[in-house]
């Protein structure tokens, strides 16, 4: 049963790919704009653009370079980027690792903070705990992020002096550790406090519901510490939702990022993702995407088939 | 207390420990053995005959050297070449070549990479916009016809011949005052033959990993991230004095100054003008100005109403005030400008002047044009607000704030401008396909005066770069006569008569040449802002650290 | 009523509450209270310190913040409530007929809705304005085209459980038509999961906004909103902070206020922590 269903997710996870592929290439071909200007700058002519969409093979019609782009990718070949003609994978997987690093922190980071502030806020329902709680973690999504990285830059670099504003580390450090953890925390910062509202709420409500259920209720009438109850009853149900709710964070996560990452000057998929925009590099747009949906389509596939081994009572269609 | 606790405090601890470790403030880089230089983006290409936009040149500039550069006046000098011939009519041109120069990999340097680098950029397949700089060599149509191009052997005479290892010829069709100019960087940097011949040049892997024989050679190139050369020890004109140059990507301007402040960058450019008084007071910091030959202005496509009559652009080139404009949004970083050349050109006409700011001079040029007030403020004639799409390049800064103000003055004198902006490729776009009214462009200039005003104003090229559709047949003449006159002294009259010509029918309202402003960290000596696109870049090769 | 009151008791619903109420007002009455135009420029008094006649100082062109932080908020409320509408109503529908016909139907729109959510909302959103342009009505129609899918799968899923309920069955048995059965009942009683969610995604669009500013495209000058005031006031930082710090704070009050609203009103709404009060 449990194979057939992770099989048949499997098969859907493949078509979604193809569905996000085919969206964006279409959004990406209707736009106005062609990535010419941007390959020759000032200096352009209309016959120099002509050769250069020639060149890129954007001169073939619209659904022959759909397929041949598909059939490209199907044997693991995403093509070259436009822009500097690097293979697109290479400059994918170059920039997955510093992206990795900054969402992960920041999910870790969010995790750390928002658990606790929902279980305080949970157990001490509608006390100032409650409000304060809440108040905190609404702090990070009630800031545009740019803004809020901008400012933590002037305070912890020009007041402070502490941590250096931008960048993965120095040129000839990049082995430091400690220089690397110094460039993430800023960034890491910033991505998670985003992301801590959404997890503190859920906490939060799903561990008020716990709590009223007849176990929990039993339990505490038999006199057992309130502690204790929270802890080893309440607590571990509590939490298993919490698990469906970091793979949905992560498209949120990955979103943020595009903005963390320019703010911080951090070489991540996000940036690849927003200068590939700006210069209608297709093919680097489409291997990004493509990454992005399949990071977030694994990690939501993992979470599900974690859900139902740990709660059989989910049934799986 | 428990042995678990003690072991939880010990965690706390030790944690407290790492962060302020973490805390300490950064380690100041060794200064003075390298030079890191702040960009708000990143190069496409570092081959310097299919890099063409400002970042790449930047980037390319310090690996690649041409024949000739410039000097401060803008005059050429020799690099490469050692000394050059010009034969009396003006048709030939022998270099002598620099003896014992070597290229990157340690091969000599000789006469033929010249020949194969100026035959690349000739030949149709290479997708390089220099092409158009050479029309004057023999057998240019010829040589770069894109449907049966011959092979210089094919050729009765060729363009360009290698004489000996070290002498090169270029053979001219037509006198061509210019040639000179176009053979300096960043446009026209020679690449090695033995590594390149035969290679498909748009995508050659050498284009990511370049070889030149320039003062710096390439080291790493992570995109988006940083571009790191070291010192040529071996170069020419003498081992430069900085071990390492680095340019870091930091597209947030606000950012950049930061790191700048902090210590992780040594020189931008570009800084928020508003913020230059502040940065000239602030120590261990020093800014420098250059002028420029890119000049910014409000066009429109000279064809379509209500453009097509010279009294509506007289109208709106006496309804701006671009002094006022250049001394509070750009403090003062710019020099007003009277037409196509910048003050600091030899082709620069001081006698020529623009129309000064009077919006009541405009409303009376309006009125007799024929527009009459309308009910909500704007103008109208037969049926017709006086209302146009103003499209700008949305990314520029100087461009954006520059075309929120003129919104404002045309407002005044009862036009109605509707701000469009577009990216970067969808506004190029809609440019070479003459699909605007009215635009404000920030135009890149060459520091020869020949190919811009050629391309821009002269009435063949309403397929290129005359996107805004300007013809006059005195100016046409004008220019063809300047293009094809031999000594600098004729030019510049002819190009005096072009100025005046143009101004009298304002095609444009001219605005500003914007400087260029440069922060750099004090102790960094030998900066020579050179008055062109970027420069103070070719003077990397002499900049040295003296400790303050 | 009963929800009234609760909203009314928990305190961060109705501050909440009170600035999206004084949010709302002052972005309606913006022409009649705004102090000046918010266009008009006067390159002779950029960059003045608060004052009298500037109340919160005046920007890099000369014009009055505070009233483009007035008007900012207008265009931020119809950007968010064009969006928010567009998405609510579109996840509505597509959500209740995934939930009211279910099978293949189910099966197609929610993969479709999967699709939406495996793509950062603001990835997809950057490229399309991008590639389109910046607009206002542009920007709003994007983003409620791209965040749809959160609300169709939380209508889906209220609907199915109340799909379940014995008064759907009982009313199918009266003979009421399927619309009537669809609207009257599953949607009506959806309803306030769905203001909650509006409520929250009025808040996250007006910060998807200033997001998109920040890379260039938002709202486009002379057009004030408070993304695109903080991202050209930014650079003055150093010597005139009053230019992005005003529309910062007021992007800041605004979204916790949606959010506290939006919270408060959840935990008012829900009715499985209704026991515990």
């Amino acid at each position: 049963m449990l194979a057939r269903h992770i099989v048949k997710r499997f098969a859907y996870a493949g078509l979604m790919l193809f569905g996000v592929s085919l969206i964006l290439f279409v959004i990406m071909r209707l736009a106005p704009g062609g990535p010419e200007a941007v390959l020759v700058g000032g200096e352009l002519s209309p016959e120099i653009a002509a050769q250069v969409r020639a060149r890129l093979g954007l001169d073939r019609p619209l659904p022959v370079q759909y397929s041949s782009w598909v059939l490209a990718a199907a044997r693991g070949d995403f093509g070259r980027s436009f822009k500097t003609g690097d293979p697109v994978a290479t400059l994918v997987v170059d920039r997955l690792g510093p992206t990795l690093t900054l969402t992960g922190g920041a999910l870790l980071l969010a995790l750390l903070v928002a658990v606790p502030l929902g279980v305080l806020a949970a157990i001490r329902r509608n006390t100032i705990w409650d409000a304060l709680a809440s108040s905190v973690s609404l702090f990070g999504i009630s800031f545009p992020s740019f803004w809020l990285g901008i400012m933590l830059i002037l305070l912890f670099s020009e007041v402070l002096g502490l941590l250096p504003p931008s960048g993965l580390s120095e040129y000839g450090r990049e082995a430091d550790l400690g220089a690397r953890l110094r460039h993430a925390v800023l960034p890491v910062l910033t991505l998670g406090l985003i992301q801590m509202a959404s997890f503190m709420r859920f906490t939060r409500s799903s561990l008020l519901e716990v709590l009223q259920q007849d176990y929990v209720r039993t339990a505490r009438a038999k006199g057992l510490p309130d502690v204790r109850v929270i802890w080893r009853h309440a607590l571990r149900n509590a939490l298993i939702p919490v698990v469906t709710v970091i793979g949905l964070s992560l498209p949120v996560l990955v979103g943020g990022a595009v903005l963390t990452e320019t703010v911080f000057a951090w070489p991540g998929i996000g940036r690849l993702a927003v200068g590939a925009v700006f210069e209608r590099d297709y093919p680097v747009l489409m291997g990004v995407n493509l990454m992005i949906a399949t990071v977030v389509i694994v990690a939501n596939l993992l979470t599900d088939i974690a859900y139902c081994l740990i709660d059989p009572r989910i049934a799986y269609r | 207390m428990s042995m678990r606790h003690q072991g939880h405090r010990r965690v706390l601890v030790s944690l407290l420990v790492v962060l302020l470790g973490f805390a300490a403030p950064c380690p100041a880089r060794a200064a003075g053995k390298e030079m890191v230089i702040g960009f708000l983006g990143d190069a496409t290409s570092l081959n310097p005959l299919v890099a063409t936009d400002g970042q790449s040149y930047i980037a390319e500039w310090p690996m690649f050297d041409s024949l000739l550069e410039l000097d401060q006046n803008l005059n050429v000098r020799p690099l490469l070449a050692e000394s050059w011939e010009v034969s009396r009519d003006g048709l030939t041109y022998t270099f002598k070549l620099k003896k014992g120069v070597r290229w990157h990999d340690g091969k000599p340097f000789t006469a033929r990479d010249v020949a194969f680098t100026f035959y690349a950029v000739l030949d149709p397949k290479v997708t390089t916009p220099h092409r158009a700089y050479f029309d004057a060599l023999v057998g240019f149509p010829e040589l770069t016809n894109k449907d049966n191009p011959k092979r210089p052997e094919d050729l009765a005479q060729k363009p360009i011949d290698v004489l000996d290892d070290y002498t090169v010829r270029f053979r001219l069709r037509y006198p061509y005052g210019a040639f000179l100019a176009v053979l300096v960087n960043p446009r026209a940097g020679i690449i090695p033959e033995h590594l390149l011949k035969g290679v498909d040049l748009n995508t050659a892997e050498f284009n990511r990993k370049p070889v030149g024989t320039g003062p710096f050679r390439f080291v790493e190139w992570r995109r988006g991230e940083r571009l790191v050369m070291e010192a040529n020890a071996q170069y020419h004109g003498g081992r430069p004095a900085l071990d390492r140059l680095i340019y870091r990507v930091i597209p947030d301007a606000v950012v950049l100054l930061q790191e700048l402040r902090a210590g992780g960058v040594d020189f931008i450019e570009s800084p928020p003008l508003t913020e230059v008084a502040r940065l000239k007071q602030t120590q261990g910091l020093r800014v420098l100005v250059a002028d420029n030959t890119s000049y910014n202005y409000l066009g429109y496509r000279q064809d379509l109403p209500p453009f097509d009559d010279m009294r509506v652009r007289r109208a709106f080139y006496h309804a701006v005030d671009a002094g006022t404009l250049v001394r509070q949004v750009l403090q003062g970083y710019a020099a007003p400008a009277t037409g196509q050349f910048p003050p600091s050109s030899w082709a620069f006409d001081p006698s020529v002047k623009g129309y000064p700011f009077d919006p009541a001079r405009a409303k009376a040029l309006l009125a007799e044009a024929g527009w009459k007030p309308g009910p909500d403020g704007v103008l109208v004639k037969d049926g017709k607000r006086l209302s146009f799409s103003l499209r700008h390049d949305q990314a520029n800064q100087a461009v954006k704030d520059t075309a929120v103000v003129l919104q404002e003055y045309l407002k005044n004198v009862g036009a109605e401008a509707r701000l469009e902006p577009l990216d970067w490729p969808t506004f190029v776009k809609k440019l070479f396909a003459s699909d605007f009214e009215a635009i404000c462009v920030g135009w890149t200039n060459f520091h020869d005066p020949d190919p811009f005003a050629y391309t821009i104003w002269h009435s063949s090229q309403w397929k290129g770069r005359n996107f805004a559709h300007y013809k006059n047949p005195k100016v046409d003449e004008v220019l063809e006569a300047a293009r094809r006159a031999g000594s600098q002294a004729e030019r510049k009259r002819h190009y005096a008569e072009f100025s005046k010509l143009l101004m009298a029918d304002a095609p444009y309202v001219f605005l500003y040449f914007p400087q260029q402003v440069y922060v750099t960290r004090q102790g960094y000596e030998g900066l020579v802002p050179i008055p062109t696109y970027g420069g103070i870049y070719q003077s990397l090769k002499s900049v040295r650290w003296t400790g303050r | 009523m009963q929800t009234f009151d609760r909203l009314w008791r928990s305190q961060r619903g109705l501050v909440g509450g009170l600035v999206v109420a004084l949010i709302l007002a002052v972005g309606t009455l913006a022409p009649a209270i705004a102090p000046y135009s918010y266009s008009t420029q006067s390159l002779l008094t950029r960059l003045e310190r608060p004052s009298a006649a500037h109340w919160l100082g005046t920007d890099g062109f000369g014009r009055d913040i505070l009233t483009r932080v007035i008007w900012g908020g207008r265009v931020s409320l119809e950007i968010g409530l064009l969006a928010t509408g567009l998405s609510v109503i579109v996840g509505t529908v597509l959500g209740g007929i995934a939930a009211y016909f279910g099978d293949a139907v189910d099966a197609a729109i929610m993969r479709v809705a999967d699709v939406f959510m495996a793509i950062p909302a603001l990835f997809l959103i950057l490229v399309v304005v991008a590639l389109f342009g910046a607009g206002l009505t542009n920007t709003a129609a994007v983003i409620g085209l791209v965040t749809w899918a959160q609300v169709a799968r939380i209508v889906r899923g209220e609907c199915l459980s109340l799909r379940a309920r014995d008064f759907v069955d009982a009313a199918r048995a009266l003979g009421a038509s399927h619309r009537r059965i669809l609207w009257r009942h599953v949607l009506v009683n959806a309803l306030p999961v769905i203001i909650v969610q509006a409520t929250l995604l009025l808040g996250q669009t007006i910060l998807i906004e200033s997001g998109l500013s920040y890379l260039g495209l938002g709202a486009q000058p002379p057009l004030p909103s408070w993304g695109n005031m903080i991202v050209e006031g930014r650079q003055f930082l150093a010597s005139a902070w009053w230019v992005a710090t005003f529309p910062g704070v007021a992007i800041f009050v605004t979204v916790l206020g949606f959010n506290l609203f939006g919270d408060g009103l959840r935990d008012a709404l829900d009715p499985r922590l209704r026991a515990g009060d």
